[in-house]
């Protein structure tokens, strides 16, 4: 079982996962009284809080804990009643409550981390350091999409020294050979869940949940086609909710209950031409990472600048998303479903992340692109200008590149953000290109 | 003063200038194929078969500008990637009749992106090499590298066959039982050759005709065995971590007290070990000998590399360790705490050198290796 005792330090002892739940829970009490938002905002909120209270819990309520990186198929651990707990999903709320990210920082350096790695390997490690990373009882991962995120287990599982299944995740992914290979494993996956736990897997549970995933999925597409009406009516404080729903509750109940709300609201938003910005001014895309360090900007962007995010690199499933093959193979769907996961192209040849961003642009009606460069990931570092260039020379879309620590605030300052922002946003619409399309449209 | 080895020079000469060496205009002069590889993900005897050169991407021993590269991917990617980008975009290697990358590490995946992207070629390629060692992972990469070997003969304009792939199998165990060889004449008390020397010694194997490189090796051998030296100095360190491919600051530690006589590098004792089983069919034998037959390194996650770096310890002596770290080799840097944890754990000094790819041996470097080796006097 979960042994979720953290630190007794003054220092950190307001930031365990107990106090960080109820940071977030707060923060939802907050979100519901800023006038006019969409009532998809809270309702956003409310999921993570919900997420970080089972970890938060876990001990008490019995369950084991697994730390896991991203992609995992969560529907297996729900069908197991283990509580998951994503590093990223976990760092990323941490720096959003107003976490010390330099001192946690600062502590993985004094481990011996290299300071230029990402922050998500340096911010886990940290807290580590500090007490206060919630104690899990199995770590599993797998080789997508860099080469920090493994990392990032390994370190973790060491430092708490865990038991692990680390899945080995093809990087041709749309070959027989290497979907055979990561359905075997995604069986050896379930195994290794049952070891640690103890109890057999459901099959009939799991199936379940595959299919909940899979209505999530579609749910999620319906989504992103609402998201590309103009204007766009998908506001900055929903606007990641697809994403966390998809990925942190893929095959649970909340993921559906949420997407089905939002995906509610937005029809109606569409049906009555509301957009999200007043004037619609620039619709954007971010081609690799998002501001997760102040997502504040977001809100900005689209207050301040009529900027409106319509598309996201790492938010949406692949192509036609068809990855329910059989209903009475829940694994093999599982196995499947990584072809088009979100996110998932990152890992595979920069061709297919090129080939999405041109497509989703397109469909999106895109203006911009925004690249939030994450000064410790090289594996975005690499395929930024690939991307820029694609978007400039196809569709003449320009792009940015804002240098960042992905958690870091503190990194560049807000200040010389914004101002970055607004000379690119003033480029965009002194192009010859973005007049063209707006005189269509 | 240590005099030169004639084979090893002779190696130096022949692989001169670089990349573009006097072997590989000769090579070209015959009308004949080269294809860049870079790291042990891609099985050099499967192009050897295909009658072409493989040329193993590397800087050499001079700092590499990576100015023009820095325009196509960002700062914050490794010097590695940078640095070969760089010669890329400068025509350094124009003379490749094609290259063939791996999902190795973000670098080289993001390396073979940019390529197909903004220099594309006349054959570029790329292979799904396992991060695990296990079975299945063999099965996998076998399959992925029969699928190359269908691509790579379609190239060539004729098959590439099981018996070709035996005689290259052949020819580069040869290269693997010579080195092993070399290495073991490491392990004396007093080494006759330097780490400087090891590592141009290893460099050359990839970037001439591996039969040539075979006879010159053996000479070589010969030589440094005959040769009567032995290098008298204080203390015997290893090397680990990122491959730097620049000799130059080897030397400048071997100018202390100390001789470098082992490492865990890819230009280096990760290359040669074991043997491709010839019992097997060809490609299965390649297959198992890449993912399972050699030491497992930072990229292969949950891999065994602390263990190997503490045997290669043992049995070479050492008195400690340097350890290099490239900026944003997350792959690497990473293990650097565990790295550090195993070492004391087994009592073995270690001095960590974040370095940047191809660079020139700073006085810095040269003061905190004097540092470490009155540490390891005391
Ligand atoms: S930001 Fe980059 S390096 Fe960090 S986890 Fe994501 S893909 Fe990996
Ligand atoms: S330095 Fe590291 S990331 Fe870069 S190419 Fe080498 S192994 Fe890959």
């Amino acid at each position: 079982m979960s042994t979720t005792k953290q630190t007794t330090d003054k220092h950190w002892a307001p930031w365990t996962s107990q106090e960080l739940a109820k940071k977030v829970r707060a923060a939802v009490d907050q979100y519901k009284k800023i006038p006019g938002i969409m009532k998809s905002g809270p309702a956003y909120l409310e999921m993570a809080a919900d997420y970080i209270e089972a970890i938060a819990n876990a001990e008490r309520d019995g369950k084991h804990l697994v730390w896991h990186g991203t992609q995992m198929n969560t529907e297996v651990y729900y069908a197991m009643d283990i509580v998951p707990v994503f590093n990223e999903m976990y760092s990323v709320l941490f720096s959003m409550m107003g976490g010390p990210v330099n001192e946690i920082f600062d502590l993985s350096a004094t481990n011996g981390l290299p300071t230029e790695l990402c922050a998500f390997n340096k911010s886990i490690d940290g807290m580590c350091q500090a007490g206060i990373a919630p104690k899990g009882t199995m770590a599993t991962w797998h080789g997508s999409s860099c080469d920090n995120t493994p990392k990032a287990l390994v370190n973790l599982s060491r430092t708490q020294n865990i038991p692990t299944y680390f899945m080995d995740r093809p990087y041709k992914l749309f070959t027989k050979h290497g979907l055979a290979y990561w359905r075997k494993q995604n069986e050896e996956f379930i195994a290794f869940c049952e070891k640690i736990t103890g109890k057999k897997m459901d099959y009939d549970r799991l199936k379940e949940n595959v299919k909940l995933s899979w209505e999530a999925t579609k749910l999620c597409q319906e989504i992103e086609q609402l998201t590309w009406a103009v204007p766009c009516p998908m506001s900055w404080e929903a606007a990641f909710g697809p994403l966390t729903a998809a990925r942190s509750f893929g095959g649970h109940p909340t993921a559906n209950a949420f997407l089905t709300l939002l995906r509610d609201e937005l029809k109606e938003r569409v049906k009555q031409g509301i957009g999200a910005a007043n004037p619609e001014r620039i619709r954007y895309v971010f081609t690799v990472s998002c501001p997760y360090f102040d997502m504040s900007l977001i809100q900005w962007m689209q207050t301040k600048c009529g900027a409106v995010i319509v598309a996201d690199n790492i938010g949406r499933f692949r192509g036609t998303g068809e990855w329910m093959l059989d209903p009475d193979d829940p694994v093999g769907n599982l196995a499947a479903k990584q072809q088009f996961n979100m996110g998932s192209h990152n890992y595979n040849p920069g061709v297919e992340h090129k080939e999405m961003i041109l497509e989703i642009s397109r469909r999106a009606k895109v203006d911009a692109a925004i690249s939030f460069n994450n000064v410790g990931c090289a594996e975005q570092a690499g395929v930024t200008r690939i991307l820029g260039d694609s978007l400039q020379k196809q569709l003449g879309i320009p792009s940015v590149v804002v240098d960042c620590d992905i958690l870091d605030k503190n990194f560049t300052p807000r200040e010389q953000i914004e101002q970055q922002l607004e000379r690119f946003f003033e480029m965009v619409v002194n192009g010859a290109a973005y007049k063209q399309r707006r005189a269509q449209q | 003063m240590n005099t030169p080895f004639t084979a090893l020079s002779e190696m130096i000469r022949l692989t001169s200038p670089f990349p573009e060496s006097v072997t590989v205009k000769a090579w070209k002069a015959d009308a004949r194929k080269i294809i860049g590889l870079a790291y042990l993900a891609v099985p050099e005897e499967v192009i050897h078969a295909a009658g072409m050169l493989p040329f193993r991407l590397s800087g050499d021993n001079q700092p590499l500008p990576m100015q023009l590269a820095e325009s196509y991917v960002l700062f914050n990617q490794c010097g590695v990637t940078k640095g070969l980008w760089q010669q890329v975009l400068e025509g350094k290697y124009a003379f490749l009749n094609g290259v063939v990358l791996s999902n190795f590490c973000d670098g080289i995946r993001r390396l073979y992106d940019n390529w197909v992207e903004f220099k594309p070629m006349p054959f570029i390629d790329v292979i799904n090499f396992p991060r695990k060692a296990s079975e299945d992972a063999v099965q996998m990469y076998l399959a992925d590298l029969e699928e190359w070997r269908d691509r790579l003969s379609e190239f060539r304009m004729q098959r590439i066959q099981d018996i070709e792939l035996q005689r290259s199998i052949a020819v580069y165990n040869r290269t693997r039982e010579l080195m092993q060889a070399f290495y073991e004449v490491r392990k004396r008390d007093r080494p006759p050759v330097t780490g400087a020397e090891t590592m141009e010694m290893m460099k050359a194997a990839g970037r001439m005709p591996r039969e040539q490189y075979n006879d010159l090796l053996a000479q070589l051998l010969d030589e440094v065995k005959g040769s009567g030296r032995e290098i008298k100095k204080g203390k015997r360190l290893m090397i680990v971590g990122n491959d730097i491919h620049n000799s130059h600051w080897i030397a400048a530690i071997e100018e202390l007290d100390a001789v470098v006589v082992t490492d865990e590098m890819n230009a280096g004792s990760r290359y040669f070990a074991g043997k491709v089983d010839t019992g097997l069919p060809p490609m299965e034998a390649i297959a198992r000998h890449y993912v399972l037959g050699r030491p497992q390194e930072a990229m292969t996650f949950e891999s065994n590399r602390f263990d190997y770096i503490v045997k290669l310890a043992k049995d070479y002596k050492v008195d400690g360790v340097v350890s290099e770290n490239l900026r944003y080799c997350a792959p690497v840097g990473n293990d650097k705490p565990w790295l550090k944890k195993e070492m004391v754990k087994h009592g073995i000094p270690i001095m960590e050198l974040d370095l940047e790819y191809c660079e020139e041996p700073s006085g810095q470097t040269t003061l905190r290796a004097e540092a470490f080796l009155e540490l390891l006097q005391s």
